[in-house]
């Protein structure tokens, strides 16, 4: 179970939430709400660990994550506003180096197949600064599949910049994720039916 | 993950990056002729003079060709969203990072340290000293990557960062500075060198201990 | 040791419950008094040892009295320096907001004992030796110790986000503290070579006991002096930092 306990937090001299408490338990989802700038972002970024709450604690059973170091990180599948990718490497390659690195096996061919997946086959060789927003969008999209034993996976806007089928898909694998049993924290603007309900946390 | 495959995982993946950025690292390779190459014009071309000035010019110049190059460590994984990618592996990321001033060094300043003797002997440097020159130069350019990385990751996003990165550093490249051409005017003087390059190890060895933790520790804060 | 087994090791040390800027603020005004009260008590005494009392230097005639203002510098440039890498890493290590302020109020004093022990160095070298400046061990590290200090201080005004500030300028501190003391060998060695047995600036003539009792006095005065004006700072600092936290208003 994911607990967020009593957590506050400023950003510069600015308060953004205060005393913010939710759990979410195996095959649920959150969905995390609010206007531009209140937060949102800040919050995922406190459930990856990457900052720490002025107060308050994430825990996952029951520890504290930042007790926990590594072994919760290990746990945690990101995607955020930027997509990791290195502009002058094709997408294959860039798949190859940040797996490499995250310990996490793959072949060549396990990778070219998530990323055929993404309907991305006529990409392989291209240099990813020449890819569309889009397109880099479902090549960080194939490595978030390709790493998706990790349970907790947390999305920031990750629908952003896709077209109709491509959004139609995220969401098939979304829902595919929680109905496995698997933890869901997205946020974003637009109209998303996934299969289960998700919770919903509203940052004012 | 063995912390061999990571550092070696890491090494490759920073030789491709590399590989695609060679104009960059072909740009800091003759900033440091060029800066060489300033001195005969401010000091005259006499070969006395310019064999004494010669150990220093070049060390200084290598330094300030290190310095320049800080920014490509880590700033790229920074913008991209990368470095997130790496505190999340799992990994240790003191080992990430080891294994990228490694490469850093291996890629940008080692072409430096190999050219190196060949720029002494244009100061009217002896060759056996020019060597010595190069192992100095050997021995302290990683100190130098490892001191500035901590710099680097201190001062990521931050505006004036390359300003303020060298603002922060140089005082700290004092002590190698001091000890690598130290080892070049004695071996040109025909004296001992033993003792620079058993301060100069001993440097290296102080800051692979200690500079990769700082540098982790300040890359988890930029990220916060 | 665990983060809460620190906590209650300072709770006995009785500094906990003035370890919340809150609780700290007032509690600072008071302390400046003190000292500022304290600095004098020193300074007078050591002022009038070290300019009336002193015996003239047959060697250096009446210039050398300045060593009573440049070596008490000196001395509180080097222990500020230690002093503020403490408290940003106690403010790094147990992510309190007070420790970090404290080394943020501390900087410019120690930046300025520094500047004032360079500025001195200079004046005593002039007649003494003839130049401005010499590149004598002690001088060149006061130099470097500056560059330290300015470093800090740039560091901290070009992040925006001041805890992130604190954390970073804290790192600089830290390193900055191993290396002092590493510079310092190596410019002694540097100007050893370089200069072969040649009188450092700041080997005084042999030591009188008044000259000695006199740089003492002088020296806690300073000590005194930065402690208050560093409590005004921080005052200042909690204002500027705390200003949305609604309890300044009272």
């Amino acid at each position: 179970m994911l607990e967020l306990k009593s957590v506050t937090t400023t950003r510069g001299y600015k308060k953004l939430f205060e005393d913010l408490n939710f759990s979410l338990e195996e095959g649920e989802a959150l969905l995390v709400n609010g206007v531009n700038g209140s937060g949102k972002t800040t919050l995922l970024r406190i459930l990856c660990g990457f900052s720490r709450p002025d107060a308050g604690e994430v825990q996952w059973a029951n520890k504290d994550i930042r007790a926990l170091g590594h072994d919760y990180s290990r746990l945690v599948n990101y995607l955020g506003h930027f997509d990791a990718l290195k502009g002058n490497l094709t997408a294959e390659e860039n798949l190859i180096a940040s797996l490499s690195v995250m310990g996490i096996d793959s072949d060549v061919a396990t990778i070219r197949e998530a990323l055929c997946k993404q309907d991305l086959h006529s990409k392989l060789s291209v240099p990813v600064s020449r890819l569309s927003a889009g397109q880099r969008k479902r090549v960080a999209l194939a490595r978030l599949r390709i790493s998706r034993e990790r349970p907790i996976w947390i999305l920031d806007e990750p629908f952003v910049s896709l077209d109709k089928s491509s959004t139609e898909l995220l969401s098939a694998a979304l829902s595919e994720h929680v109905s496995n049993g698997g933890f869901l924290i997205y946020t974003t603007h637009q109209e998303i039916g996934l299969d289960v309900r998700p919770k919903i946390l509203t940052i004012n | 993950m063995s912390s061999r495959s990571l550092f070696l995982a890491v090494l490759l993946r920073e030789f491709k990056i590399s590989l695609t950025q060679k104009t960059d690292i072909a740009t800091i390779f003759f900033f440091f002729l060029i800066v060489a190459s300033l001195f005969p014009f401010a000091v005259g071309p006499d070969t006395g003079s310019l064999r004494t000035v010669g150990p220093g010019v070049v060390w200084v110049a290598a330094l300030l060709s290190s310095l320049l190059a800080l920014h490509r460590m880590f700033e790229g994984d920074f913008i991209d969203g990368s470095l997130e990618q790496f505190l999340l592996s799992g990994e240790p990321l003191v080992l990430i990072v080891v294994s990228k001033i490694f490469a850093h060094w291996l890629f940008t300043t080692l072409p430096i340290v190999i050219l190196s003797p060949f720029v002494g002997m244009q100061f009217g440097i002896s060759s056996e000293a020019s060597w010595i020159m190069a192992l100095t130069l050997l021995i302290g350019t990683p100190v130098l990557s490892l001191i500035g990385s901590v710099g680097a990751a201190l001062t990521l996003g931050v505006r004036s960062g390359a300003a303020l990165t060298a603002l922060l550093i140089l005082p700290l490249y004092i002590p190698v500075l001091i000890f690598g051409v130290g080892g070049t005017v004695a071996a040109l003087q025909g004296v001992e060198t033993t003792g620079h390059f058993s301060i100069l190890l001993a440097l290296l060895c102080l800051s692979l201990a200690l500079c990769p933790l700082a540098t982790s520790a300040a890359l988890k804060i930029a990220l916060e | 040791m665990t983060r809460l087994q620190t906590l209650h090791l300072l709770h006995f040390m009785r500094f906990w419950k003035y370890s919340t800027p809150q609780n700290f603020y007032p509690a600072a005004k008071k302390i400046a008094a003190v000292f500022f009260v304290l600095a004098l008590c020193f300074g007078i005494p050591g002022l009038y040892i070290g300019f009336f009392v002193a015996p003239t230097d047959h060697q250096q005639g009446e210039a050398y009295r300045i060593i009573f203002i440049h070596v008490p510098a000196a001395w509180m440039s080097m222990f500020i320096y230690v002093v503020m890498a403490f408290w940003a890493a106690v403010g790094l290590i147990l992510n309190t907001r007070l420790s970090s302020m404290l080394a943020q109020a501390l900087a410019p004093t120690g930046a300025l004992m520094t500047f004032l022990a360079l500025w001195t160095g200079a004046f005593w070298g002039r007649p003494t030796w003839g130049t401005w400046w010499v590149w004598d061990a002690r001088l060149t590290s006061e130099l470097v110790l500056l560059f330290l200090y300015v470093g800090f201080m740039a560091l901290r005004a070009s992040i925006e986000d001041p805890r992130r500030a604190d954390k970073a300028s804290a790192i600089l501190a830290i390193v900055g503290v191993v290396n002092v003391p590493i510079i310092y060998f190596s410019v002694k060695w540097w100007n050893t070579l370089h200069q072969g047995a040649s009188v450092s600036l700041t080997k005084a003539p042999s030591m009188a006991s008044d000259m000695l009792l006199g740089m003492l006095l002088m020296a806690l005065s300073f000590w005194m002096y930065s402690i208050a004006v560093s409590m005004l700072r921080v005052r200042k600092i909690i204002r500027d930092r705390e200003r949305n936290s609604g309890w300044l208003n009272n």
